[in-house]
């Protein structure tokens, strides 16, 4: 569904993606994971759009969308929860809802998607009136999630979605994520916390300064001597 | 007595076009956090075109509002296409360098075909008179003052309540997660800035008649436009149109009667100033 060819990529002269090639396949949960700093941000900037890659390809369903604008890549149904959540903080819940469906593709589906989100986030529908910036942080976590999903994403792709969030509200967010794959949704999910993210994917990716280090199985990942050692603390 | 009256009326009159100006330079402002220093040239476009199409066309300035507004739009969105998106992440140094040489390319395209003549535009207004109990005003001022308020009010109406509004609101709070969430940002940028063009195709002819148009007249409604925009607190709708009030107070008063006359113009300013130092945040902000 999503493949990455060779990209490469950086900010000024500075290069912070080496030569990463990697596949999503429909269906599946894929982890990109790696320490601060490792370049996973930057990596999913170029797959979203916000950035320009030095060299590379991104194939969405067999369409090079290279330096594709972000809104047209999230036409495409390819869309980020960015990190940080990112939500519209002067406006109501609702009305961050309704942003994410601006993709013209996503539009026909607003009333099911928004019932769709509901029905997953109950305390959303409590709350759709007031302004996002108010909820705490577990909450303005699902906004960001709801919002993704208001686009009718085919791969939604999350930028460490449980960041900043206690430890029980972050394994919930993963719980969503398993649920909607369930349900047919591919996701990538770029995670630090390397043990949660693995217990929910099915493939993982390990990015170490910038180049892929390891690339397996979850399941492999997860009792690999190297992850143990560098990752878990084993 | 009636003199004082006359002033006032005729200050908020002033004020209330400033604030229209102010408003559209805000919400550019909001969406690309550039500032533009040739606003105030392209409200005296809007009036130059309102005084060619009163001479070699024999229309009345407020029907040409009709073509004078929609043609100032498509002008703005191309300007914006061509000239501003390609260098919004520039340093802001050089969009400003650009923007006034913006500024001096309309002045003396202006100089060209209009020459330096001061000239003057008349109405169906032109010479009407309104009274209201002891007050009498000119009808173009107060046309033009009811029709910056309900142009105010029109944006504040399109950016609180409609779809795009709030993709404006979205863009001005974060462009990425805007772009993120599927809102193609230079479109919006590129019509915000096209929209705020328009506005002044439709101030321009509703003050010309009370203006002695003159191409280099645009620097100082730039001008006036920074400081109401920066009193009223960057993006605070109210404030924005109080200080428009008191900066058109402050500069018909003091043409009256501040002594010597000379310094009058410097007024406004020095009331910027003082106000900077004790509302730094704009007009009706509390600094915390």
């Amino acid at each position: 569904m999503l493949e990455l060819q060779g990209i490469r990529a950086g900010y000024g002269g500075v290069e912070i993606i080496r030569d990463v090639t990697l596949s999503v396949n429909e269906g599946r949960v894929v982890s990109l994971l790696g320490a601060n700093g490792a370049g996973k941000s930057t990596l999913l900037s170029v797959v979203s759009g916000l950035m320009r890659p030095w060299a590379g390809a991104v194939r969405f369903m067999g369409t090079n969308i290279t330096g594709w604008r972000p809104d047209q890549v999230a036409e495409e149904g390819l869309i980020q929860v960015p990190q940080g959540r990112r939500l519209f903080t002067k406006l109501s819940v609702m009305d961050n809802l309704l942003l994410g469906n601006t993709p013209r593709r996503a539009r026909p589906m607003r009333k099911q998607l928004l019932q769709k989100v509901f029905s997953m986030f109950p305390i959303l529908d409590q709350r759709r009136e007031q302004l996002a910036g108010t909820l705490s942080g577990g909450q303005q976590q699902m906004v960001a999630i709801g919002r993704a999903l208001m686009g009718a994403p085919r791969l939604l792709v999350l930028d460490e979605p449980s960041i900043g969030l206690a430890p029980s509200i972050a394994m919930e967010v993963l719980g969503h994520l398993r649920d909607l794959n369930r349900d047919g949704m591919t996701v990538l999910l770029v995670e630090q916390n390397v043990a949660q993210a693995l217990s929910i994917s099915d493939r993982g990716y390990i990015l170490e300064n910038g180049v892929i280090a390891l690339s397996d199985e979850a399941k492999a990942l997860r009792h690999d001597p190297r992850v143990l050692k560098a990752y878990l603390g084993v | 007595m009636d003199t004082l009256l006359q002033i006032i009326s005729q200050g908020l009159v002033l004020g209330g076009v400033y604030a229209l100006m102010a408003l559209a330079l805000a919400i550019v402002y909001s969406v690309t956090h550039q500032l533009n220093f040739a606003h105030g040239d392209l409200m005296v476009v809007g009036m130059y075109l309102a005084f060619w199409g009163m001479h070699a066309l024999g229309v009345d300035p407020y029907v040409a509002i009709v073509v004078i507004a929609p043609l100032m739009f498509i002008a703005g969105f191309l300007l914006f296409r061509i000239v501003f998106a390609p260098m919004l992440s520039a340093p802001h140094l050089v969009v400003i360098q650009v923007t006034l040489a913006l500024s001096f390319i309309v002045q003396s395209a202006l100089l060209l075909i209009f020459t330096s003549n001061f000239q003057t535009v008349h109405t169906v207004l032109s010479g009407k008179i309104l009274r209201f109990g002891p007050v009498m005003l000119a009808a173009a001022p107060v046309l033009a003052f009811v029709a910056s308020i309900v142009l105010a009010l029109a944006a504040y109406y399109v950016i609180r309540h409609t779809e795009f509004g709030k993709r404006v609101l979205a863009v001005a709070e974060d462009r990425q997660a805007a772009a993120l969430a599927g809102v193609n940002v230079v479109l919006v940028q590129a019509s915000v800035f096209a929209a705020a063009v328009a506005v002044m195709g439709i101030a321009g002819p509703l003050v010309a008649p009370m203006m002695v148009l003159q191409p280099s007249a645009g620097l100082h409604l730039t001008l006036i436009s920074f400081i109401v925009f920066i009193l009223g607190g960057a993006n605070n709708y109210l404030g924005t149109l109080v200080a428009g009030l008191i900066i058109g107070l402050s500069e018909s008063l003091s043409s009256l009667y501040m002594r010597p006359p000379e310094l009058a113009p410097a007024v406004p300013y020095l009331i910027f100033i003082v106000f900077l130092l004790v509302r730094p945040k704009g007009v009706l902000e509390r600094a915390s």
